[in-house]
């Protein structure tokens, strides 16, 4: 008879210390628990190390047999290459000033996602291998051997952390802890281990330039189709160039704009934007993803995958690259593109709005700016002409992303323009916003179905803080200006916040924005009609 | 039938103790690394699970306390506690044991206190309300579950709305739809 626990039993409460130190409890990988793995025919042709077939719900997972050599020298290697890994490994005084700031943490309340034990994890595993304490002390050095657990345990934790750097802001060390991410991930793929969800859009990457695999007369047809739309509801033509040289401006933006809701308004939003303004630009079919999951797979592999954005201006003979709204694209393009693939091409010049005439030094490197800076460049020079009043059934609020947040420092430009284009923009707590935003709990290629559980717990206080200005302020519309925002932000607000909608900054832009030649406004870029201005 | 007042009292007096020992069992179910911290962070927006539970519990406490659990008080608050844990790594029954303990510890705070069978009438009347607060749970839980499912479904078709679309065009039909 197997007896059925009663309530007190189920919720095993004890106050007594843990019999387990942390190196030995083990996560339990179930369903549910971590993503699906990569396939071997996906990593073969891409060149990834020891690729192969395996089931992280079984208990072996055939790693190659000299396992733990290839994770030694792998680490061995990055810490001779990198000299900040090397810092993060041997400065971290443990004081838990990042402990409580991992939006997983907070969801889940999994110690080992407090983001202090999770660089722990590999933290200890270098101690043992590469310092003297460790190597002499063990475990009093908070050291540890590496067998096959710590590997899982790795597996499971290093894809529980978004690399959103929320931790890092609190580092009194400045310890980024992403990167401890990233190589630990590294260290993974070394051995044949990654997630289906990352390595099949990089294969794709590989193969057609964007994450879907698209090709180009179907990226062009489904462009075009965007084009439809726009006529429908402003009665303005629209024709972008594809592959064209000899423009001025390169645009290049997440693939997830042109094939996915919601978006492919944002897309339409920055085709109706450059048509107003008469900007000189064309599209690449090739380079036609700005999103990059080589971040979340290595450092040779986000090289390669960056490297068709200035291949492309190169070839089209641009003088400056326009990025779309996208996160974690510019953490790649503005921490590494530059020393990466640069310098940029002798074709591109600094960045200059052949509209107002601003120069954008901060791209002076890169010849790449975010449109979000454009377009508030164009908004405080008075070049647009906005109706904000077409927006006033949306009650805004703005989700920071990361990345950009974070990662480049873009926190006003987007409020300005959102303050622009619609009357009715609030704030999210401040805790909760701007270099604190919490991530939408499924960025670094973590958007995948199959852990939605997972998702949903690191949503959580991006959540709570937007059902705040819900029940505050009528919040309906979560603006954001990156496309796996727009990917993972619906779901988060299903399920925290019902009855919010997710947006792209620009497709509220060009909701408001007064075209000349349009017919009359009685629909939304979504096609739906717009509260007042109905046709009579 | 309303509560007697004897053992309205005796509740009311025994209320703190109860909604202390309650929030304490609740986040019991965490890591003791994590407890300190749900208990400690007392900002609503760092620390949304201690907070939700907090709050939720005093709310339900009072609830109880009414003659007529009042399903607009109930409701949100039970969604507080269990929309959390219908996402967390609890099975079912963990998720929702935290609704049926506060059986047991009203029980060792009222029991002692009680000497006429009437008031052992209310008790299992007090009782019969924390069924109904468990009741909502359960319709909670499931509703939680159901939305993970249909999220899941929703997300694929918004990742592939255009490609939809353009098979549509090819096929001139309804992608799904069988072969006429």
């Amino acid at each position: 008879m197997a007896k059925i626990p009663s309530p007190e039993e189920l919720m095993q409460v004890s106050y007594d210390m843990p019999r387990e130190n942390w190196m030995d409890t083990k996560p339990e990988i179930t369903e549910g628990a971590v993503a699906y793995p990569a396939k071997k025919v996906t990593m073969e042709p891409l060149g990834m190390p020891n690729p192969h077939d395996w089931n992280p719900f079984e208990e072996d997972w055939h790693l190659p047999e000299n396992w733990e050599e290839i994770i030694y020298n792998g680490l061995k290697e990055r810490l001779e290459k990198y000299r900040s890994l090397k810092l993060f490994m041997d400065i971290c005084v443990r004081c838990g000033a990042c402990a409580d700031k991992c939006h997983y943490f907070i969801g889940s309340g999994d110690p080992k996602n407090m983001p202090v034990l999770r660089a722990e994890l590999l933290r200890s595993v270098y101690r043992k291998d590469f310092t003297t304490a460790g190597k002499i002390l063990g475990k009093l050095a908070g050291a540890r051997k590496l067998d096959k657990d710590v590997i899982k345990e790795w597996f499971y934790y290093f894809y529980q952390c978004t690399e959103c750097r929320r931790c890092s802001l609190y580092c009194p060390y400045g310890i980024d802890t992403a990167e401890i991410t990233m190589m630990a991930r590294e260290l993974l793929h070394e051995l044949g281990l990654g997630l289906h969800w990352i390595m099949d859009p990089v294969s794709n990457c590989n193969r057609t330039g964007n994450h879907l695999g698209i090709t180009p007369h179907a990226f062009k047809e489904i462009v075009e189709f965007l084009c439809e739309d726009i006529e429908e509801v402003t009665g303005i033509s629209i024709n972008p160039t594809f592959n064209e040289p000899g423009h001025e401006v390169l645009f290049i933006t997440p693939s997830g704009d042109a094939f996915a809701e919601p978006g492919i308004y944002t897309f339409m939003g920055y085709l109706m934007l450059f048509e107003e303004i008469g900007l000189d630009y064309t599209l690449s079919t090739y380079a036609s993803e700005g999103g990059n999951f080589g971040l979340f797979t290595s450092s040779s592999m986000m090289k390669k995958l960056n490297a068709k954005m200035y291949a492309e201006a190169e070839r089209l003979g641009s003088k400056w690259i326009l990025g779309g709204e996208c996160g974690h694209m510019w953490r790649v393009i503005n921490q590494y593109m530059s020393t990466m693939n640069g310098p940029a091409p002798s074709c591109m010049e600094t960045p200059v709005s052949p509209i107002t005439g601003t120069v954008f030094e901060n791209a002076a490197e890169t010849k790449m700016v975010h449109i979000a800076e454009f377009t508030a460049d164009l908004i405080k020079h008075n070049k647009i002409r906005l109706d904000p009043s077409r927006n006033d059934h949306l009650n805004v609020t703005y989700h920071d992303s990361c990345n950009p947040a974070r990662a480049m420092g873009l926190m006003d430009e987007p409020r300005e323009v959102l303050k622009a284009a619609c009357n009715n923009f609030y704030e999210m707590p401040e805790n909760t916003i701007r270099e604190q935003t919490f991530c939408c709990g499924a960025g670094s290629g973590l958007n995948t179905d199959e852990i939605m559980e997972i998702r949903m717990r690191g949503a959580l206080p991006r959540g709570n803080a937007l059902r705040h200005v819900q029940e505050k302020h009528g919040v309906n519309m979560m603006s954001c200006v990156c496309a796996i925002d727009r990917a993972t932000l619906p779901p988060l607000a299903d399920y925290w916040a019902p009855g919010v909608d997710v947006s792209g900054m620009h497709e509220l832009v060009a909701n408001a924005l007064v075209m000349k030649g349009e017919k009359k406004r009685t629909m939304d870029l979504r096609q739906e009609e717009l509260p007042g201005m109905e046709d009579e | 039938m309303s509560m007697r007042h004897e053992l309205k009292a005796i509740f009311s007096e025994h209320k703190q103790q109860i909604t202390d020992e309650w929030v304490a069992a609740i986040f019991g179910t965490y890591d003791i690394d994590t407890v300190g911290f749900l208990r400690t962070q007392d900002n609503a927006f760092l620390n949304p699970v201690g907070n939700k539970t907090k709050k939720a519990t005093v709310a339900l406490i009072d609830a109880l306390l009414d003659d007529e659990l009042d399903s607009d008080t109930v409701t949100p608050a039970v969604n507080e506690i269990i929309q959390v844990r219908a996402v967390q790594q609890f099975e079912a029954d963990q998720a929702m044991s935290v609704l049926f303990v506060l059986k047991s510890i009203i029980r060792k705070h009222i029991v002692p206190k009680l000497s006429k069978s009437e008031e052992f009438a209310d008790l299992l009347e007090l009782e019969s309300k924390i069924d109904s607060l468990a009741l909502v749970g359960f319709r909670i839980y499931a509703e939680c579950r159901d939305k993970i499912q249909r999220m899941r479904v929703d997300e694929f078709k918004r990742k592939h709305f255009q490609l939809l679309k353009r098979a549509e065009r090819i096929l001139e039909k309804p992608v799904g739809e069988p072969e006429s």
